[in-house]
């Protein structure tokens, strides 16, 4: 019976938007900041901790580590464990692991003729860090280390600095020994290498591992076996080595790096507050506008009411309108966010923060990263949360009495 | 051509091996000196009553300390004054070093970190305390000169520690006189600039023999800052108890 269709309702609600342009365009602007900053937000914030976690795995951490029970109490030479045996191998040598490098790693001294300071000593066989911890990415100067024997050392350009010294000099290592006794030798720097934190490059120097097994006296034996392994597979890989080796600490990094995993839960955290306060922004401007837009026009919906449209299609009216606005606004947030992210693809070099960003770990440059159901999660909020908020501006605006309406201005 | 063949084995034989020869044999004459000189020091067993003095830019200090010693591992050294260090001590076996503050009433073993950090104060490190005869094995020793001192023969031996050796230093050279006491000991960096010597001041007869009474140790690079050990009364080869270098005795000497 009704000659009042929803298509005549939808029109109406679109032209509405073009009655004040230049209201519209505001409102449809601020949803689209909006979504604009949680889209760049979400993607920096995965992106940073991103590189957070990687520098925390990189940084001789791996996925999955084997310890003595009390080496991640003590990490002293007497909480070692042997090379890894058969069983333990057939695990490591499986597809489930990408790589796997055993060390020895103990708290030493170094010392050059003018300073010394406290250092991890670690000793590792070269050729299985490749791709597994940063000293396998390549070294700034001089030479890598050849083989678990060489003799040769490789420390950090912060720490070369901090010893006066220079590669080909010599410096001396000091540890504990098996037997509790000052094991110490002499050894010359070969290479030095350049890590994004400052930090690493004063806490670790390098040497060959069976140089190092020699020094301590601690015959074939290693403190960890470190590894990388598939994704998703990496609490499989520990159950099974945790069965093979009951006696060992077995633990994923998440447990060695609580911090890491701490930052990255405050920031994930964060990106929901975030979208919150962006929901609650653009919900108090969209009430707002529809508030303006149905004032101007109590007139205009008195008359409809009057000629005798429903109020489920004024209700729908107003709505509409909304939904117009916030479909575009979304839309044009959406590409503005994703242009963003695409912009600093490359990387964003945060350099000139570089000291700030290493009191939380993170490198040099981040790399944005959008992740689908970031985009669904922060589009669904804001424009469910924003439609919601326009419901009390239609309401009232369904409500209005006919004959009152009309007689307002 | 038959000839060279026949000539390059004489001429090793006469012109090079010797060259080898004295070279090897004149490092085994370098290493014995040193050694003679480590053991005139050190001698059996000992015990010395000495000051230390340690100077400084702006202030400096005086203690005075009593020492005794048994072969090559074992010393204990004791603060008697000033009443505020008295009793402070420390006990070295073999690279072991415990430190006893009578303050704090604790015996703490000095870790590796700190051995080359300063002992009491002085120019000297801990790792300088527990010093003996690592002077003898981990170096290659050549002797430079022999030059005449005040009528007598002194040995200059450059000794380079070994690639594995846990000495820090470029070279080290000592002076040492021909009746084996130590002159001076010269520590270069590994370019070879000089960084600290121990020097000898006053030889004086001491326990029955010749020693070196004062001692002075000195920063190259800050010349104002040194540290003197004045021996006043010594004695050598007199036995010694192990009991002395206990823990026990550290902590609480029994009367000598």
């Amino acid at each position: 019976m009704s000659t009042i269709s929803p298509g005549l309702v939808w029109r109406l609600s679109s032209r509405n938007i073009w009655r004040n342009p230049k209201r519209s365009l505001f409102t449809l602007l601020a949803i689209a900041v909006g979504i604009w900053s949680a889209l760049s937000l979400s993607a920096f914030t995965r992106g940073l901790n991103q590189t957070l976690v990687l520098k925390a795995i990189n940084n001789l951490t791996g996925h999955v580590k084997v310890m003595h029970s009390d080496y991640h109490r003590d990490p002293v030479v007497q909480h070692r464990i042997s090379m890894p045996g058969d069983r333990e191998l057939e695990i490591l040598n499986s597809v489930n692991v990408k790589k796997w490098a055993a060390r020895v790693r103990v708290p030493g001294v170094i010392m050059s003729e003018r300073e010394s300071y406290g250092v991890n000593i670690v000793g590792i066989d070269p050729a299985q860090e490749v791709n597994l911890s940063f000293v396998g990415e390549g070294i700034a100067q001089g030479r890598e280390l050849k083989g678990p024997e060489d003799e040769g050392v490789l420390v950090g350009k912060k720490m070369l600095e901090l010893l006066q010294t220079d590669i080909g000099k010599r410096i001396v290592l000091m540890s504990e020994g098996e037997a509790g006794e000052i094991a110490d030798r002499g050894f010359r720097i070969v290479g030095v290498f350049d890590a994004e934190l400052e930090a690493t490059e004063r806490v670790f120097v390098f040497t060959g591992r069976t140089v190092l097994q020699n020094m301590l006296g601690i015959g074939d034996d290693v403190s960890e076996v470190s590894m990388r392994v598939v994704d998703g597979e990496q609490d499989l890989v520990k159950t099974e080595l945790k069965a093979a080796l009951p006696n060992d600490d077995v633990e994923t990094w998440e447990t060695l790096e609580p911090l890491t995993v701490a930052m990255r839960d405050v920031q994930s955290g964060f990106l929901h507050i975030w979208n919150i306060i962006v929901v609650v922004a653009v919900g108090f401007g969209l009430v707002n506008t529809m508030f303006m837009a149905i004032f101007e026009r109590t007139r205009e919906f008195g008359l409809f009411r009057a000629i005798g449209m429903r109020p489920a299609m004024i209700y729908l009216q107003v709505i509409g309108e909304s939904i117009v606005l916030l479909i575009c606004g979304a839309l044009l947030g959406n590409s503005i966010g994703l242009l963003t992210v695409h912009y600093f693809a490359d990387g964003l070099d945060l350099s000139r923060f570089a000291q700030g960003l290493e009191h939380f770990g993170a490198g040099r440059i981040v790399y944005p990263i959008l992740r689908t159901d970031d985009v669904v999660v922060s589009n669904v909020t804001i424009v469910v949360l924003a439609m919601l908020s326009t419901i009390y501006p239609a309401w009232r605006a369904a409500r209005l009495e006919p004959v009152e309406a009309l007689s307002k201005i | 051509m038959k000839t060279l063949t026949r000539i390059l084995p004489l001429l090793f034989t006469f012109l090079i091996a010797p060259l080898c020869a004295s070279a090897s044999e004149d490092s085994a004459k370098a290493k014995e000196i040193v050694r003679a000189a480590v053991d005139y020091w050190r001698d059996k067993s000992s015990y010395t009553a000495s000051e230390m003095q340690v100077k400084r830019p702006t202030w400096e200090r005086e203690m005075k300390m009593v020492g005794w010693t048994k072969g090559m591992k074992k010393s204990l050294i004791r603060f008697t004054e000033p009443a505020k260090d008295a009793g402070n001590a420390s006990l070295t076996i073999n690279e072991d070093i415990w430190s006893y503050t009578p303050k704090v009433n604790r015996v703490i073993r000095i870790p590796a970190s700190m051995k080359s950090q300063s002992w009491m104060g002085s120019d000297f490190s801990y790792r300088d305390l527990a010093r003996s005869d690592e002077i003898v094995e981990d170096y290659t020793h050549k002797i430079l000169e022999t030059k005449q001192v005040d009528g007598h023969n002194v040995y200059v031996v450059e000794m380079v520690p070994h690639d594995s050796a846990p000495v820090v230093w470029g070279k080290e050279v000592l002076d040492v006189r021909e009746d084996y006491v130590m002159l001076k000991h010269q520590f270069f960096d590994q370019d070879m600039k000089l960084v600290k010597v121990l020097e000898t001041k006053e030889i004086r007869n001491l326990g029955g023999k010749l020693y070196p009474a004062v001692m002075r140790m000195s920063n190259v690079e800050k010349p104002e800052e040194w540290t003197e050990i004045r021996t006043i009364e010594a004695e050598f080869g007199a036995p010694v108890p192990d009991s002395t270098f206990t823990l026990s005795n550290l902590r609480n000497p029994r009367a000598r």
